[in-house]
């Protein structure tokens, strides 16, 4: 397997005395896309930042291409050229759109030749170069941005929300884009509140929460109120009321998806919480099976080919739906 | 001489060419445009050093470029006076009474009023300008240079302000430059000299081609500064 493109080792960020980010363990790896989810606040935009040598970390180390960051302004300027992030919401400089492509081969120094043409095609924007960048839609401006860093070629793309400001037509031509960058063995990364995209896109998807990398899935997200019953704590969201382990008082949950419980028949169990609904869709995902369940809300669990056939479910099966309060993973108080 | 004479025989002056009005605005120019050019190879860099960087002291250096900008001319004239009269530090170099000394004096004037303006210009730049540059691999110069091509119109602006300020200016160029004829002269010393003797013609002249100055200044930054 090819040498990590980035280690990092308890990298921490503090902003104004507030710990924004606090990686334990993250290896990017070269040819791969990892996708980032959580919600707004998690520290997504935080890492890629730290990833694009802009922020530096107050603590832990940061290895890029089994390097560790020089200390130098210089030298880490001329590792930063090996690396460039896409914003979320992109800057275009001032300039024709030509200008702001060949803007980063003008700072390496490079013919921009053929590149910011070809660079404009892969973006579906042929034809664009002699338009000034500021009479650009919203849409347009993003893949421009995208262009920009297609045109300088680096090792490392990073991509904040890549297609939040993109129409939907053009999510696809975006989508693709990352895909071959990867294909083509470039360490991608990128954040997104879409999921879907983030698994379809994504060789390894990792949730951020708090600044930190978590293991809940983020699927399942439920926003509601907790209240104390007999010693006993129930989360309220959409009708459903579920009974959750500790004693906190979580606004925000996720129900781990592959400890959901489908069954045709309620279930004697311990399990506290049990819904009954039916199956909206059905997907394969790798080697199990994803249902989704309208209990009154959506919930999604993720149950094995083999379960699947025995319980010949389909869409339209009435089904029930049982998790212990272990399942239910506290995302926010 | 009525209001209307003067203003009369000033028109006169200027369409005859005469070698006086001439001389005085040609010196205002050279003098306050190779000024304003030296102003704002020091006041920018620092302008801009002083809001997008981070250093020990930076507040204390921002509040000093905002009271420089209202330095008297006078108290600038007689600052640059002591330092090139002959007992100054500089005497030796023999400067005083030349357009060398008043070029000194007015890039002193008016370098930290550059340097405030462009604080306030750079201060107010979308700060992912210079992050867009840095993560598209300019260096650290090369994305300053790019945040203050961005805001070229603003620049510009505080060029064309510093400038104003120089070719109206007559405290400093009055005191190191001694108002000499046809070496040190100005429109605004000259100005000052014939209306003390009541010469008011060569007053008017002068001060229409400072309005027509201003004019065309100004027209011209709205042509160059598109939308």
């Amino acid at each position: 397997m090819a040498a990590p493109a980035y280690r990092l080792r308890d990298v921490r960020v503090d902003f104004g005395g507030q710990r924004v980010l606090d990686i334990e363990a993250l290896d990017v790896l070269p040819g791969r896309v990892t996708a980032l989810v959580g919600p707004n606040g998690a520290g997504k935009t935080t890492l890629l930042r730290v990833l694009a040598l802009l922020v530096p970390p107050i603590a832990g180390s940061v290895e890029f291409n089994a390097q560790p960051l020089p200390a130098r302004p210089r030298d880490l300027g001329r590792l930063r050229q090996q690396v460039t992030l896409v914003a979320q919401a992109p800057l275009l400089f001032r300039r024709s759109v030509r200008a702001n492509i060949g803007y980063g081969l003008r700072a390496r120094g490079r013919p921009a030749d053929g590149r910011i043409d070809a660079a404009l095609a892969q973006v579906g924007l042929p034809g664009f170069a002699d338009r000034p960048a500021w009479k650009l839609s919203g849409g347009e401006s993003q893949r421009v941005a995208l262009a920009r860093a297609l045109a300088i070629d680096p090792l490392v793309y990073l991509f904040d929300e890549p297609t939040a400001n993109v129409d939907r037509e053009h999510v696809g031509i975006v989508e693709e884009v990352i895909t071959k960058l990867a294909a083509a063995g470039k360490a991608v990364v990128l954040t997104t509140h879409d999921l879907d995209q983030a698994y379809r896109l994504g060789d390894s998807v990792l949730s951020l929460i708090g600044g930190r990398i978590t293991a809940a899935p983020l699927v399942n997200v439920l926003r509601g109120a907790t209240s104390r019953i007999d010693d006993e704590s129930y989360f309220e969201s959409d009708g459903l009321r579920i009974e959750i382990a500790d004693g906190s008082l979580p606004r925000v949950i996720a129900i781990d998806p592959q400890h959901i419980i489908v069954s045709r028949e309620p279930l004697q169990s311990s399990a506290r919480n049990r819904f009954a609904g039916t199956i909206v869709k059905v997907e394969q995902d790798g080697a199990g099976i994803v249902v989704t369940v309208d209990c009154g809300r959506p919930l999604v669990a993720r149950i094995t080919r083999h379960s699947y056939e025995e319980l010949q479910l389909n869409i339209g099966t009435p089904v029930w739906m049982t998790f212990k309060s272990s399942a239910v993973h506290v995302l926010s108080e | 001489m009525s209001f209307a004479e003067a203003i009369a025989a000033a028109v006169r002056l200027l369409s005859a060419w005469d070698p006086q009005v001439v001389s005085a605005a040609a010196v205002s120019l050279r003098v306050s445009l190779l000024a304003t050019l030296l102003a704002t190879l020091l006041g920018v860099p620092v302008g801009f050093w002083v809001a997008a960087r981070d250093f020990h002291g930076r507040r204390v250096v921002a509040l000093a470029l905002k009271t420089l900008t209202a330095f008297p001319t006078v108290v600038v004239g007689l600052l640059t006076y002591t330092l090139l009269s002959r007992r100054g530090p500089f005497g030796a170099l023999g400067l005083l009474y030349t357009q060398t000394a008043m070029v000194i004096g007015e890039t002193i004037l008016v370098a930290p009023l550059m340097a405030a303006l462009t604080m306030a210009i750079v201060g107010g730049a979308d700060p992912r300008i210079e992050e867009t540059a840095l993560t598209l691999g300019a260096s650290r110069l090369g994305a300053a240079l790019t945040v203050l091509a961005e805001m070229r119109r603003g620049i510009f602006a505080a060029v064309v302000t510093g400038f104003g300020r120089l070719v109206s200016e007559l405290g400093v160029a009055l005191m190191v430059g001694g108002n000499i004829l046809e070496s040190t002269r100005t429109m605004t010393t000259a100005i000052a000299l014939e209306t003390s003797k009541g010469e008011f013609a060569l007053g008017f002249a002068l001060g229409l081609i400072l309005l027509a100055l201003a004019l065309v200044v100004n027209v011209g930054v709205a042509a160059l500064t598109p939308r």
